[in-house]
């Protein structure tokens, strides 16, 4: 090929290339510059820089992508990352990254944080797992951000926060008091989705004054135990993740939507403290429409059942369930869907509890004077709930027989439940409840 | 219910799609449509620029009906349409770019997030001889100029 009609083909492309006429063009190269940066922006910057030696065309695209990103190597190290901050001529990032857990690196942060808020940067993502670096008071100030992500860092202001635009915050195993929290949420009016991920540290979470907010995640390992106390009248979406420690929400009373997911595979569990807490939990979700159960949590609600402790009605009109399918959550179901009188519409997940859990429940229950038989009801209902058998079908018998106002219910079933796929649609044996299947 | 809308795609294989609501309504520039004051019963026709022709918009309904279809966990099949994983063949490659173009017309947003991610996994991690005989970008860059960006250190970032 000549050059004339190499840039002559390279203009034609995406009018003729889907025809199929055999002609071998540069399908990427005629993309406009605004399209080829926002492809620059899913890859790091080391990788976005070497497009410059693709041709004349590649040479200023990287430079100006509104976006750097930058992850500690031993090919990048802060001279790298310096000559890059020379070479850049964006004059506006929309997302800035900096992964960095070298010593080495620790002098240079806070200009390069310095350089990202002098182009007004809109969403930043700091990751420092390093020793002995504390934020400078200029990251405190800002009228542009409106993500934060920050991980291992220790989010301690001194100074006044002022995080005009900032919509959503998450932070990820930081170092954060209840009193930094309380100083960051007063300079936060526009915050409306917050993360924690093993922030364990707090204690008291108090929400009551961020009006705008409407999504809370929290997310605490087992090992973790803040926050304990959450305070969060204005939310509309509750997603809960945590083990062992109990986890008290105050006041949530705007919620519509909550997941709540309860994972103990750790040995230490104690169902005695759990247990409680969980129903005083369910008292305040009673109101929500769309709920989530996952993990272990139906096996909690079953001890509770057990027990004949009592629960509360539940305005649910939609009900996900993910969990393992055994005898160990059949009671706690049941009560579910019997106090549940507007429910229209059902989802089930299978999926791979661990079972350390249950074997423990077993364990608990005998303790306690239960037997296994008191799990399954009455003899006809004693059935081993495992994959082997027949037990989905079954399992949507009871379903079936314990809602009065079901309209829907999906199934997604995984591997292991493929062999049920055919059997589901004859169970339906009303008109009224149409049934789905989905698998992963 | 009664409310449809059709696509009109013209060009090199001409074919009309007929959406229903689950599907129109994630098409950013269609959406709007389902609650404009009209007529129940009428069809609303989009004609379809020429350069997305039929076989393209197929593809983009097939992703917009698995989507409908179950709103739960969309990563696994999402993943599976698209495999970023795999080399796939030129037509592939062409085929990906168009359907991130058409999606950006349509007004797809999610749709256009995961292509524009698959079409930069072709980009991350390679050198630039491979991503050009990839793309068939014709390298013209003059020795001088290759120079300059390898004595500014560009290729020894680039690693």
């Amino acid at each position: 090929m000549t050059d004339v009609s190499a840039t002559a083909a390279r203009r034609i492309r995406s009018r003729h290339c889907h025809g199929g006429d055999g002609v071998v063009v540069d399908t990427i190269s005629g993309l406009p510059d605004v399209i080829l940066q926002h492809i620059l922006t899913f890859i790091p910057t080391k990788y976005a820089i070497t497009t410059s030696l693709l041709s004349k065309r590649w040479r200023h695209v990287w430079c100006d992508t509104p976006s750097l990103s930058f992850k500690s190597s031993p090919t990048l190290n802060a001279a790298c990352i310096n000559q890059t901050l020379t070479l850049y001529t964006a004059p506006k990032m929309m997302h800035f990254l900096l992964d960095i857990n070298e010593k080495d690196d620790v002098p240079h942060i806070d200009r390069w944080i310095k350089f990202a808020m002098s182009r007004n940067v809109e969403n930043m993502f700091l990751s420092l797992w390093v020793d002995k670096y504390s934020f400078p008071e200029f990251l405190y100030v800002s009228s542009s951000l409106k993500q934060l992500t920050l991980k291992h860092c220790d989010t301690s202001p001194k100074c006044s926060v002022s995080w005009t635009s900032l919509k959503n915050l998450s932070l990820v195993k930081c170092g954060v008091s209840d009193e930094s929290m309380a100083k960051i949420l007063s300079g936060c009016p526009v915050l409306e989705c917050l993360t924690f991920n093993h922030c364990d540290e707090l204690s008291n979470l108090d929400l009551s004054r961020s009006l705008r907010l409407r999504t809370l995640v929290v997310e605490r390992s087992s090992s973790a135990t803040g926050p304990k106390d959450i305070n969060a009248p204005h939310i509309h979406y509750l997603y809960l993740r945590y083990s062992q420690f109990p986890c008290s929400l105050v006041d949530v009373s705007s919620l519509t939507e909550a997941n709540v997911n309860i994972c103990t595979n750790e040995l230490s569990y104690n169902a005695r403290l759990l247990q409680p807490a969980v129903m005083d939990m369910l008292e305040k979700l009673q109101h929500v429409e769309k709920l989530t159960f996952a993990g272990n949590l139906l096996q909690v609600l079953s001890v509770a059942q057990l027990r004949g402790v009592p629960f509360p009605m539940f305005k649910v009109k939609a009900l996900t369930l993910k969990t393992r399918i055994f005898h160990y959550i059949i009671p706690g179901i049941r009560r579910v869907l019997q106090n549940s009188d507007d429910l229209k519409k059902l989802t089930v997940h299978t999926i791979h509890c661990d079972i350390k859990l249950a074997k423990r429940l077993d364990h608990y229950l005998a303790f306690q004077a239960f037997n296994k038989a008191q799990l399954r009801r009455r003899p006809k209902d004693a059935v081993h709930w495992d994959v082997k058998s027949k037990h989905l079908p079954l399992f949507v018998e009871l379903v079936l027989k314990n809602t009065k106002t079901l309209d829907k219910m999906f199934l997604v079933l995984d591997h292991r439940y493929r062999m049920f796929r055919k059997i589901i649609g004859t169970l339906s044996r009303n008109d009224k409840v149409s049934i789905s299947l989905d698998s992963y | 219910m009664s409310k449809i809308i059709v696509l009109k795609c013209v060009g090199h294989n001409p074919k009309d799609f007929e959406l229903d609501e689950a599907v129109a309504v994630q098409f950013g520039c269609i959406k709007d449509l389902f609650h404009s004051d009209f007529d129940a019963e009428s069809k609303i026709v989009v004609d379809v620029p020429m350069k997305f022709n039929s076989y393209i918009i197929g593809r983009i309904l097939e992703f917009c009906s698995s989507r409908a279809s179950f709103s739960s966990d969309r990563a696994y099949w999402e993943q599976d349409f698209f495999h970023p994983c795999r080399e796939p063949n030129q037509r592939k490659r062409k085929e990906l770019i168009a359907i991130m173009e058409a999606s950006e017309y349509l007004g797809m947003e999610s749709l256009v997030e995961l292509t524009t991610q698959s079409l930069a996994n072709y980009l991350k991690g390679k050198n630039p001889l491979t991503i050009r005989s990839l793309w068939k970008v014709e390298g013209d860059l003059t020795a001088e100029e290759e120079a300059k960006a390898l004595a500014m250190g560009v290729a020894k970032l680039g690693h």
